[in-house]
């Protein structure tokens, strides 16, 4: 018996607390203290085996030492090892699933305000698309393509154990632009991982929300060990990563000049006003300015045996690029476990609140009055003050006077939202391998709008000013009640089963209420009753409540043969009385063919390090429509009569007892490899989704008195290919390069409509007088219909029976009856993408490391309405700098733009395929370069400081201001449309990371 | 499970109806669509004035009213779908309390009960005469729809339906009061049904019965023509006198109950400080103006003759100019042909001069912002009882046919007619209807109910042919011309649904 001493280091020489020791022979053992030291006593020419969670196991054979210092080494398989999955986790090789995983330091890259934004180009099968690109702007989210063409179709997100739809609609305050991000309350730094189930046997277990994917999302939890306190800073600076280009004002003067020539007048300006006009007013300039984003973090977490805790408190604060725009956000987070019942029983708590205000304008939007688009369109020959300092009024095509800068400035759109949301569960280890677990959820949002008009905007004066106030309160409940079970049947067959009840209640009320006819242009001195002219105030509650039975059981033969089979059965209140419950299956199989003996004794497996086959099958749903559509009820439709309001009541729809869930049925075949000494990860998936009994508002004879019943009509079916791959290029000591890429393809085609007639989704903006997307069965969601430009008429009388002259756009006129009517509407445009894809490559040298993360879409279309407008040659508005250059002309008969006229019709070249635009793009997304300052304090214990840009790059040959728009929310509908969009910036910044 | 069952936040309607009271609220909704019902910017009397850009004597410069006026119309049209939906919604609505009334017992208000359901009677009527006067053969349908199954036929053609309107208006015509006081002001009248019943009669070409009740109406109303002929069109006579039936608005009483006539045919000039709208771009032709004699007195009221214009300088005195109408101004078709030139002379009267016909039946320039709009949508008057009883003598060969309409041309300060063929006074009082009505949104029905393409008369084709010429839009009359097509989707919803001949 002798004592052995030394220290236990990882391969960073930071020193190891914990680790278990113990000999090899005797089984006797001890751990390591703080400082990574141990003494242990053992007999001669012992074996000591020296393990720890996350590293590889190592045996020593001592021999005759007294001291043996241990360096361990990351074991990268266990790390990896534990995958989150729905009401579980399994070890990622025995995953039957399609599941991809992203880690959290990957979202801290970059500032991003919502976790749904670090999304964007990691994961394959992902679509992230931009709603808004204004500070706190919300987001649309499409795993594996859209599975429905009304229902919502973002996936469900399901953070520590509570499941939220992020409704940006249903959780925000209305208003006169997008509403903002609905998961903007999640600081996106919490984020321990995040887990994207993309197939049946991962999403069934949540039923019928689980047909559009689901975003698992853990945050991070204290480890036993002394207290850690991190603090982590950034500051960006953002501009305007592309502008617009419009005329100077002495060019818009030649333009207008031209317009009224073709009107029959005489120019309206002479040539010494042009002259003498200069640049004139840049109203784009005037409304933007440099942006920037704080964001400040401190972390707390830490343990002892038998308690384990994490505190984080957070601030960001984004000052967007156009003015009176930004988002600010106070978040903090509290993660608490603790062990009681002589650690037979573990208390979790996970819990967040957080406090959002943002400042907004009008952008985003498709009516008149935006303020992007305003700028654009303004007279440029008037500038913004007048020589008393007073707001000057242009017109805006001679239709309504406004000052961008004043809307700006004078306009209060003010947003508060308080939000707290979270889980507490008590689980029991009633026997071995036998836990039961109990759980309450809580979210509760509490969302305000104060909107003011004063006299020096639009509405203001229109309305004698204007006051609109907008509450909102949401109360979601959950209660879980989850058995799991573990058992090792025999000898290699191992068998987990788990099976809950669950229960969910919703409660979103609203109510708006707003005056006109104030007498004070100081908003904080207003309010409703200072209003001569209240208006009619009004309200809703929408409440649902969801009842659901799962189980799962999960079966593994000899670690080669795997087994998962899942169902849920749910009942939710939102569905006819005769379809209230469903249930939803699903099955996996998975085949590790590298642990095969015929794989091991081939000369394969030298090459192929892993290889593992899966198939799942199953059926989910998808419930994410209103309330209350299955009944018909009575609303008010008001009227007058003796000059007096009277109270009217209609019927709202038709009833349909007969609603039911949209299904989605889900094949997947997917393989897992590791080549190249295991540093070549590959996973490829192959999946086919056919959704059947789609909800659709299915336009019927309008002769029934209702032009649109909710009907389970149509099928759509979804096929695609999700490659993710990761390659350790380079891992020697102090220099490590790694290389990441994934790229999907999704084809998405509407199989039918069932009753439904094709049609026209709603138009995204009356104004333009332009039709939504077109839904017909044959074509994927979201195909724009319209005129098929086909260049120019070349002669008044190639034109005459078109009512067109030389110069006037010409179209394909498919019935060939000498008129253009909608009966010569053809497909002109798809924005749905042939492939998107996202690269990152990270260098590690010594304490330098450097990150390029690229990504892109390739193969959608854009309808850039904006240039519909500055770029029409029509309307008195200012235009694209290139309207004088190239408009068809007498004297330019090679002109690629319609003559400047305007006598010409504009509204039909706004329907056709001319404004349709390529918007494949590559995009830098972030380049960051990080040090690792080396630090002997006592105080801190690490430091790092980074510089990164955000789209400092992008090649598209889209026009507009980006090409990732899309002014239709999270709809499936009216997507990839360009209108008065917020710009998007581009980002430097700054960080510090400080561990103490 | 029970838990499972929604609790909806809105009213229940097979609770709702328990007495009169309720029936009332039931049947107020069925008029909504007479103005901006449901808050429709395509709403019922838009879609008309779209329609009547068919003719080409209004006018405007861009989406549906270019479109009509280009004669570029297809069964999937915006302005025809929505109106198909408000009169078949209202129709359904109407049909509702029809069948509701007769299981209500409500003994102690009885009368109203009967009332209330002769006023839906009457709705229902009048929704069915504003389909059969666009469209010839509009499904029918009575009975109120509970399921999306439930699809009308429109086998029996236009007869089927006419023959429903006089039904409907000969029950309402029984019940319902000759007229109201205080809060009830607006509802249907016993002369709004029979006014609608003696329409209906005229496009049924029944002339002898046409005759009977416009003389019915004549001698036992009461009604009498305004000395003032603007007094139709203005806010302080709403629901009197020559008035039969009009659309309810008043932005005073609920800032939601405006019209939006204003906004689109407000002079597009007219400045935004004052209230312009930003949409005004509805006119008719300077040539349709100019067919009217200078001494016509409903110049003055059908026309906006002089206003502040935001186009040129300001004048002298820092006030927006005002301009005159003047057919020395010149004119076309584009948005700002006919108005001001904007270099004109702000001080000098003579160059402050357009040529647009604005309508002054619709805007109303004094109200600061488009959505105050105070003036009702006239649907009917007496001026519709004279001419069509004039008519009715002149097709049936009996009675007097001058009398009635020399009381309109009197009261325009016009010589009265005399002596005209049958033929001759069909062309005049076809005049009268274009130019007592203008802007009223009745001139393409009435050209269409007197024409047959290719045929003699062909009034309709005339009016194309001139705006065409006059304005070289090189546009041609075709059969498509005479009547609106069935909205597509409700041929491919329908089977039970023919398309009309024209369009087929």
């Amino acid at each position: 018996q002798r004592s052995v001493t030394g220290k236990v280091t990882g391969s960073n020489n930071e020193t190891l607390a914990g680790v278990s020791i113990f000999e090899k022979q005797s089984k006797r053992g001890t751990t390591t203290a703080l400082d990574g030291t141990y003494k242990i006593d053992v007999p001669a020419n012992a074996v000591l085996v020296f393990s720890f969670v996350g590293f590889k196991s190592q045996e020593v054979a001592i021999g005759n030492k007294t001291n043996v210092n241990v360096e361990l080494s990351v074991d990268v398989q266990a790390l990896e090892e534990v995958v989150v999955v729905g009401y579980g986790q399994v070890k990622k090789s025995d995953l039957t699933a399609s599941v991809s995983s992203i880690k959290g330091e990957v979202i801290k890259e970059f500032p991003v305000s919502s976790l749904d934004q670090a999304l964007q180009g990691r994961v394959a099968g992902v679509q992230v698309s931009q709603a808004s690109a204004a500070p706190g702007g919300g987001l649309s989210v499409r795993v594996r393509g859209p599975n429905s063409i009304l229902s919502g179709s973002e996936p469900l997100y399901v953070i520590d154990g509570l499941p939220i739809y992020p409704d940006n609609n249903a959780l925000g305050t209305g208003g006169n632009r997008q509403p903002s991000n609905a998961l903007a309350m999640l600081n996106p730094n919490d984020i321990e991982s995040i887990e994207v189930l993309k197939d049946a046997s991962g999403t069934s277990i949540y039923g019928s929300r689980g047909a559009n994917g689901v975003v698992m999302i853990t945050t991070k939890r204290g480890k036993e060990g002394e207290g850690r306190l991190t603090y982590d800073a950034s500051y960006s600076m953002q501009d305007i990563a592309r502008k617009i280009e419009v005329m100077r004002a002495d060019d818009y003067m030649k333009y207008i000049n031209k317009l009224e020539v073709s009107q029959g007048g005489a120019g309206r300006y002479s040539t010494a006003q042009i002259s003498a006009a200069g640049a004139g007013t840049n109203w784009l300039d005037a409304v933007t300015r440099q942006g920037n984003i704080q964001s400040h973090q401190l972390t707390f977490a830490g343990g002892t045996k038998g308690m384990r805790y994490a505190f984080s408190g957070n601030i960001l604060d984004n000052q967007g690029v156009v003015i009176s725009t930004d988002f600010k956000r106070y978040g903090f987070r509290m993660n608490l476990d603790n062990d009681f019942l002589g650690g037979k029983a573990t208390l979790s708590n996970s819990w967040s609140y957080s406090h959002m205000e943002s400042s907004n304008v009008p952008t985003d939007r498709g009516g008149p009055g935006g303020l992007i688009i305003t700028a654009l369109g303004l007279d440029p020959t008037v500038s913004i003050y007048d020589q008393n300092g007073n707001y000057n009024y242009p017109s805006y095509d001679g239709r309504f006077s406004i000052n961008p800068v004043a809307e700006a400035k004078q306009g209060y759109d003010k947003d508060v939202t308080n939000r707290i949301f979270g889980t507490s569960g008590v689980t029991f280890n009633i026997l071995e391998g036998l836990k039961f677990k109990t759980s309450i959820g809580v979210d509760v949002v509490n969302a305000n709008r104060k909107s003011f008009y004063n006299s020096f905007t639009r509405l203001g004066r229109q309305n004698g000013r204007e006051l609109d106030k907008f509450n909102r309160n949401l109360t979601n409940l959950l209660n879980e009640n989850l058995l799991t079970y573990t058992k090792t049947l025999s000898k290699g067959h191992n068998l987990d089963v788990t099976a809950g009840y669950t229960n969910q209640h919703e409660v979103n009320q609203y109510d708006a209420a707003s005056s006109w006819g104030l007498p004070s242009d100081d908003v904080n001195s207003m309010n409703l009753q200072n209003g001569a002219k209240p208006q009619t105030p009004y309200s809703g509650r929408q409440e649902w409540n969801l009842e659901s039975f799962i189980g799962r059981v999960n079966y593994s033969a000899l670690d080669k043969y795997l087994l998962t089979i899942t169902v849920r059965r749910d009942g939710s209140s939102k569905f006819g009385p005769n379809n209230k419950w469903a249930t939803f299956p699903s099955a996996a199989i998975g085949w590790k063919i590298a642990n095969e003996e015929f794989f091991k004794n081939s000369k394969i497996s030298e090459v192929i390090n892993d290889l593992k086959l899966r198939a799942s099958y199953g059926i989910t749903g998808n419930s994410n429509i209103p309330p209350y559509q299955s009944v018909s009820g009575l609303v008010p439709f008001n009227y007058i009569f003796g000059g007096q309001l009277a109270a009217g009541y209609g019927a709202n729809n038709i009833a349909n007892p007969d609603l039911k869930w949209e299904s989605t049925a889900m094949l997947n075949i997917g393989l897992n490899t590791r080549l190249l000494n295991n540093r070549l990860d590959l996973a490829v998936d192959w999946y086919n989704t056919k959704t059947s009994d789609l909800l659709l508002y299915v336009s019927i004879a309008q002769s029934t008195g209702f032009s649109t019943v909710l009907l389970n009509s149509g099928s759509l079916t979804n096929k695609g290919v999700d490659f993710e791959a990761n390659y350790k290029a380079i891992d020697k000591g102090d220099f490590k390069w790694d290389i990441g890429g994934n790229i999907s393809f999704v084809r998405n085609e509407i199989a039918d409509l069932g009753k439904s007639t094709p049609y026209f989704a709603s138009s995204p903006s009356g104004h333009l007088g332009i039709d939504g997307s077109w839904v017909e069965a044959g074509n994927p969601i979201g195909v724009w219909r319209g005129y098929e430009y086909a260049g120019l008429f070349k002669t008044d009388a190639e034109g005459a029976s078109y009512s067109a002259k030389a110069g006037y756009p010409k179209y394909t006129d498919v019935n060939n009856d000498g008129a253009y009517t909608s009966d010569d509407y053809k497909i002109i445009g798809n924005p749905n993408p042939k492939f998107v894809w996202g690269m990152n490559t990270s260098f590690k040298y010594k304490n330098f490391d450097l990150g390029v993360f690229f990504r892109g879409v390739q193969g959608n279309q854009i309808r850039n309405l904006q240039q519909s407008e500055i770029g029409d040659g029509v309307q008195k508005i200012n235009q694209l700098t290139n309207i004088l250059t190239d408009s068809w002309s007498s004297e330019n008969q090679n002109g690629t733009r319609p003559v400047i006229d305007g006598r010409r019709d504009f509204i039909s070249f706004r329907k056709s395929s001319f404004f349709i635009q390529d918007g494949s793009f590559i995009r830098l997304q972030n380049i960051s370069l990080g040090y690792r300052i080396p630090v002997n304090n006592k105080f801190i214990r690490s430091a790092r400081v980074s510089v990164s840009g955000q789209n400092l790059f992008l090649i598209t040959k889209y026009k507009g201001f980006d090409p990732e728009v899309n002014n239709g929310g999270q709809s499936n509908l009216n997507r990839g449309d360009d209108y008065d969009a917020y710009p998007r910036a581009r980002t430097i910044t700054f960080g510090l990371n400080l561990g103490f | 499970c029970s838990d499972l069952k929604e609790n909806p936040d809105f009213i229940n309607p097979s609770t709702f109806y328990q007495s009169a009271k309720e029936l009332e609220l039931g049947v107020n909704a069925v008029y909504d669509d007479l103005t901006m019902g449901n808050g429709d910017w395509f709403n019922h009397f838009y879609n008309r004035y779209v329609f009547e850009c068919l003719v080409g004597y209004q006018v405007g410069w861009e989406k549906g009213p270019l479109q009509y006026n280009l004669g570029n119309i297809s069964a999937s049209d915006d302005y025809i779908n929505a109106y198909w939906q408000q009169c078949y919604r209202s129709i359904d609505r109407a049909n509702n309390i029809i069948e509701t009334a007769d299981k209500i017992q409500d003994a102690a208000n009885a009368d109203k009960l009967k009332r209330i359901k002769a006023e839906a009677q009457f709705l229902r009527g009048f929704y069915y005469y504003e389909l059969v006067r666009y469209f010839d053969n509009p499904p029918l349908k009575i009975t109120s729809t509970q399921s999306y199954n439930d699809l009308p036929s429109n086998d029996g053609g236009k007869q089927k339906v006419l023959e429903q309107i006089y039904a409907d208006c000969s029950a309402a015509a029984s019940v319902l009061p000759a007229s109201y006081t205080g809060a009830d002001a607006g509802r249907a009248t016993k002369w709004a049904a029979k006014t609608l019943l003696m329409k209906a009669q005229l496009w049924g070409q029944k002339w002898a019965e046409a005759k009977a009740t416009s003389e019915d109406i004549i001698n036992n109303s009461g009604l009498s023509l305004y000395a003032d002929f603007g007094n139709n069109f203005d806010i302080s006579h709403k629901n009197q006198g020559e008035r039969i039936f009009e659309g309810q608005a008043s932005a005073k009483a609920n800032s939601a109950e405006y019209t939006n006539h204003s906004a689109h045919f407000n002079p597009e000039d007219f400045p935004s400080d004052l209230g312009g709208a930003g949409w005004s771009w509805l006119s008719a032709t300077k040539d349709f103006r100019m067919s009217y004699k200078s001494n016509d007195k409903r110049i003055d009221a059908t026309f906006i003759e002089s206003y502040p214009t935001g186009r040129t300088a300001k004048n002298s005195k820092g006030e927006f100019p005002m301009v005159k109408w003047s057919e020395k101004a010149d004119y076309n078709l584009s948005r700002f042909g006919g108005l001001v030139d904007p270099n004109a002379n702000p001080n000098n009267p003579s160059e402050l001069i357009f040529s647009k016909a604005w309508s002054g039946k619709l805007v109303e320039l004094n109200i600061s912002s488009y959505t105050n709009a105070e003036r009702n949508t006239i649907y009917l008057r007496f001026a519709d009882v004279l001419l069509g009883h004039s008519e009715a003598c002149n097709e049936s060969g009996q009675g007097d046919a001058f009398a009635s309409i020399n009381k309109l041309r009197e009261r325009a300060g016009l010589e009265p007619l005399k002596g005209l063929s049958q033929s001759a006074l069909r062309d005049a009082i076809v005049d009268e209807i274009i130019h007592e009505f203008a802007f009223e949104q009745v001139g393409y029905p009435e050209l269409r109910r007197k024409s047959k393409f290719g045929g003699n008369p062909d009034y309709l084709g005339a009016y194309i042919k001139r705006y065409s010429d006059t304005y070289k839009v090189g546009r041609t009359v075709k059969a498509k011309d005479y009547v609106l097509p069935i909205p597509l989707i409700e041929i491919q919803g329908n089977p039970n649904v023919k398309q009309n001949p024209e369009w087929q």
